[in-house]
């Protein structure tokens, strides 16, 4: 099975230790969400593993640290969507999307023909077809998450990490964001994804990994992980659970610790 | 990549193959006119002299037409090809690293610590004009400046922070170079240093080509090796670390090139700014905003915007030969001012 | 024999025949004491001969000191073109005569069409042109500007020779030694103290040649005693504190407006010339040295006059 193997990553600015060291195994074909309260080490988690900051302990996939790669390589391996995406030009969507097709091209060499069918593929995963020859700048935000996601799938890559892809995004657009994801993880990508959303998490996720103050508190399944008490510890809060089809339904009902507010 | 036969099943239910070009548009269009306006320009840069009574067209009479060819028209053509070019390109290279459209050599101090530079090599008797010192102080200079502009900005500034750090070079190279003329052997060489500033290709010949080549192609080269992390950098600077090209390799090989063009010409010919400025925005709409695709076509535009301007200077009528840097500010500067009001409300942002 | 040729320039000159040599063919003594004598005679007709093609040099001069240190010492037949600023009167002491010829701006491709022999250029003018028309093979003969009489005289010397004037030269410095003389001895005792006012608020620091010429006239250059910056500028304050009898103003291009001159027309210096006693003398007499700029100096000397008679009823 092809993995993820983090040993011992750790990442501290300054003084301040964003993560303690941190060893997991995420294997390919799994929709990962690193789950946890602001300022648990999620994001920096997720950077520590696409080399954006300095760290400690190794990312190895496929028996390869990441680090050893060669920088397109690696970028070939590693597909990172930020936070908040940018775009700063005002370019067609198609040719946003083409940059995602950079790790594939040498010094000098234009896109081919395999290099257009990705992005086609990219932009239909997204149901983004129809903005193809839309300018970037003048995308809603919808539109331009998808477009983003659309760049970073177009890569190929079989990690993709995406840091809280559905951030301000409507309902719609959030399921269909998740939708994808997942069906990129079950095309055989390992996809890791910070999210703040339970709900979701709970749904589309194979896995989780709940962090709090910088360290693993859970590990495992949704249904594993997503317990009264590891929410209570973890995001000090109480949880509300359900079923509807079949799925598991979580909600986060009220503060912890707040009886005042028990009906 | 992901398992290929997973993907090109689902590829295959999708429509048909594209072509290339839906995502990378043919480039050629711009060169079918540019190639052809910098040879027109060039050789209308060959023809066009000036005498003591205005214009002269053609070379003279016969004993003093090669001559005249060699050793007056053609180093002064090359020369505002090969700084013209470099400016325009240097622009369009810096404005893709800044993701902005207002930078320009000029703006962010590389023009203006270039030819601090070389008046310090020049003028205090370090070097000769003929000496390929001059543009190693040139570079130096401007090596200097823009160190100097990254340590006041930093790296990750914001745009606004790095125009005023711009700013605030210019005028600290404005004032080193003021000191520089009070130290000056006489009144009559300060003189000759202020008129050298503001920037001109009249009687430089072709040694001074010869000085100024050897530091600008590196440059050039420097610059051509980013190009596509400039690309890259649209996505801002993570997501262009993650595609395998690190912010700081492009930032490295923009501001390295720039400092070895640019340096090697303003110390060729003085300060001559705004065609960085100008160019590359004349040229957006024509090649689109990806800043790999302006590059090119920004060193043929700057070659002949500046072949143009040292032309319309030597058709004034009789006098004194005006200053070539004088005349691209009086285009350039109206251009940056309408620049500035019409995207007044982005640079807010 | 070989016969003497002008200096020969590889590119740039246009259309001039080769000469040839003749080789010795001699086998009889008495052809050959005939052709001793012949080119003896040739030698003395070429040193010292009236002006024949190449014997006097055509000369272009593109520096305004130069041009009229050229219009001083060359046979009007050489001179070829002058900078454009020598036939300015507000720049030039000898504006009438320099317009008389061509004028040039000082660029390389007119002096290619000029086609003179020798260049005359001072040595601050555009260091590209002067490298360009050398390695173009042009004489180029650089000048330093005059700040003492000393300098008047050496550059006299060296523009003479470099333009085949050698004896116009020293006729020329003669006497101007001889005037310089005739001043000294007629020298006031007692120096007038004085200042120059010239446009900006500039006035004549120790090395410049308007101290040279205040000191010949007998006068003080109280600035420079007090120890002026390089660069000679005067606050109109420190104008005001100088001790000094005699004002000398400058005016340069009264008739078009500029900061330089709005210093003149400072109303503080408008009263103290009243207390003083003012003189004007025009700025092109402190512009470049030449014989003529000993008119300065009398014009300042009966300056100087005047104010010790004034003195001398005051007394």
């Amino acid at each position: 099975m092809t993995t993820l193997a983090l040993d011992d990553i750790g990442v501290r600015y300054g003084a301040r230790t964003a993560l303690e060291p941190v060893s997991l195994d995420l294997r390919a074909g799994e929709l990962v969400g690193l789950i946890g309260p602001n300022g648990a080490g999620k994001s920096s988690l997720l950077k520590a593993i696409a080399g954006l900051v300095p760290h400690r302990g190794t990312a190895t996939w496929q028996s390869r640290p990441l680090v050893k790669m060669k920088r397109l390589e690696r970028a070939r391996t590693l597909a990172y969507l930020p936070q908040t995406p940018a775009a700063h030009w005002p370019i067609r969507v198609a040719e946003l999307v083409a940059l995602g097709r950079m790790p594939h091209l040498a010094f000098g060499q234009r896109p081919g023909d395999d290099d257009a069918a990705a992005v086609r593929w990219a932009l239909e995963q997204c149901e983004a077809l129809d903005l193809a020859d839309r300018r970037v700048d003048r995308l809603s935000g919808g539109e331009r998450a998808r477009a983003l996601l659309a760049r970073a799938l177009a890569v190929r890559a079989p990690i993709l990490l995406a840091d809280e892809p559905i951030q301000s995004l409507d309902p719609y657009h959030q399921l269909k964001i998740m939708g994808v994801l997942k069906s990129y993880a079950s095309l055989g990508a390992l996809v890791v994804a910070v999210l703040h959303d339970l709900a979701l998490a709970a749904r589309f996720c194979t896995r989780l990994v709940l962090l709090s103050h910088g360290r693993v508190v859970a590990e495992g399944r949704p249904e594993e992980v997503l317990t009264r008490s590891a929410l209570e510890d973890g995001y000090r809060v109480e949880p509300f659970f359900s079923r509807h089809e079949g799925e598991l339904v979580v909600l986060p009902w009220r503060q912890a610790g707040d009886a005042s507010k028990r009906g | 990549m992901i398992a290929d036969r997973k993907l090109a099943a689902a590829t295959a239910e999708s429509q048909p193959l594209l072509d290339r070009r839906w995502i990378d548009p043919p480039f050629a269009r711009p060169f079918v006119v540019l190639i052809p306006l910098v040879a027109i320009a060039a050789l209308a840069s060959i023809w066009v002299g000036r005498t003591s009574s205005g214009p002269a067209f053609g070379l003279g009479d016969a004993a003093l037409a090669r001559t005249i060819l060699l050793e007056i028209r053609v180093p002064r053509t090359l020369l505002a090809l090969l700084v013209g070019g470099t400016l325009g390109l240097c622009g369009a290279a810096l404005q893709g690293l800044l993701r902005n459209p207002l930078a320009e050599p000029g703006l962010l101090g590389a023009s203006s610590g270039a030819a601090l530079g070389a008046v310090i090599v020049f003028y205090f008797g370090i070097a000769a004009a003929d000496s390929l010192l001059l543009p190693l102080g040139g570079v130096a200079g401007s090596i200097g400046a823009l160190a100097l502009l990254y340590a006041l900005a930093g790296r990750r500034a914001a745009l606004v922070t790095i125009v005023l750090a711009g700013i605030a070079i210019n005028a600290l190279a404005a004032a080193l170079t003021s000191l520089a003329l009070n130290f000056a052997p006489s009144p009559y060489a300060a003189l000759e240093i202020l008129f050298w500033m503001l920037g001109s290709l009249a009687d430089r010949s072709l040694t001074h080509v010869g000085l100024a080549l050897p530091l600008m192609i590196p440059g050039w080269l420097l610059i051509v090796a980013a190009a596509r992390g400039l690309d890259a950098l649209t996505l801002g600077e993570e997501a262009a670390a993650t595609l395998g090209y690190a912010p700081a390799r492009t930032q490295w090989l923009v501001v390295g090139g720039t400092a070895l063009a640019v340096g090697a010409a303003v110390a060729v010919s003085g300060v001559i700014g705004f065609v960085g400025l100008v160019v590359p925005h004349l040229l957006r709409p024509w090649t689109g905003h990806h800043p790999s695709r302006l590059l090119a076509p920004s060193f043929l535009a700057g070659a002949a915007l500046t072949l143009a301007a040292d032309i319309a200077i030597r058709l004034m009528p009789p006098g004194p030969e005006l200053k070539l840097g004088v005349v691209t500010a009086l285009i350039g500067a109206p251009f940056f001012l309408h620049l500035i009001l019409r995207r007044s409300g982005e640079l807010a942002s | 024999m070989p016969m003497l040729e002008p200096s020969s320039r590889p590119r740039a000159r246009a259309g001039n025949a080769s000469r040839g040599e003749r080789r010795p063919t001699d086998r009889h003594a008495y052809r050959r004491s005939v052709r001793i004598a012949a080119s003896v005679v040739a030698a003395m007709l070429v040193v010292f001969a009236a002006p024949a093609r190449g014997a006097l040099p055509r000369v272009a001069s593109i520096n305004l000191c130069t041009d009229q240190l050229v219009l001083r010492l060359a046979d009007p037949s050489q001179i070829v073109t002058l900078s454009w600023l020598s036939a300015d009167p507000e720049e030039s002491l000898l504006a009438d005569e320099a317009a008389r010829y061509p004028l040039n701006y000082g660029t390389a491709e007119e002096l290619l069409r000029y086609d003179p022999d020798v260049v005359v250029a001072g040595a601050f003018t555009g260091a590209y042109t002067r490298s360009l028309l050398r390695s173009l093979g042009y004489t180029v003969v650089d000048v330093m500007p005059e700040l003492t009489v000393d300098d008047i005289e050496s550059n006299l010397r060296v523009v003479a020779r470099a333009i085949g004037r050698a004896e116009r030269g020293e006729a020329l410095i003669a006497e101007m030694r001889e005037r310089i003389r005739h001043l000294e001895r007629t020298k006031p005792a007692e120096p007038v103290a004085a200042v120059v006012v010239r446009p900006g608020g500039f006035t004549a620091d120790a090395g410049s040649l308007a101290h040279t010429l205040m000191t010949l006239a007998g006068l003080r250059n109280v600035p420079a005693e007090q120890g002026l910056d390089r660069w000679g500028s005067l606050s109109v304050e420190t104008l005001l504190r100088t001790p000094a009898e005699l004002l000398i103003v400058t005016p340069y291009r009264t008739d078009e407006p500029s900061l330089a001159n709005a210093v003149l027309a400072h109303p503080a210096l408008r009263a103290v010339a009243t207390r003083k006693t003012a003189i004007e003398i025009p700025g092109a007499y402190f512009g470049c040295g030449l014989p003529d700029s000993l008119d300065a100096v009398e014009i300042m000397r009966r300056a100087n006059e005047r104010l010790g008679a004034a003195n001398g009823d005051a007394l």
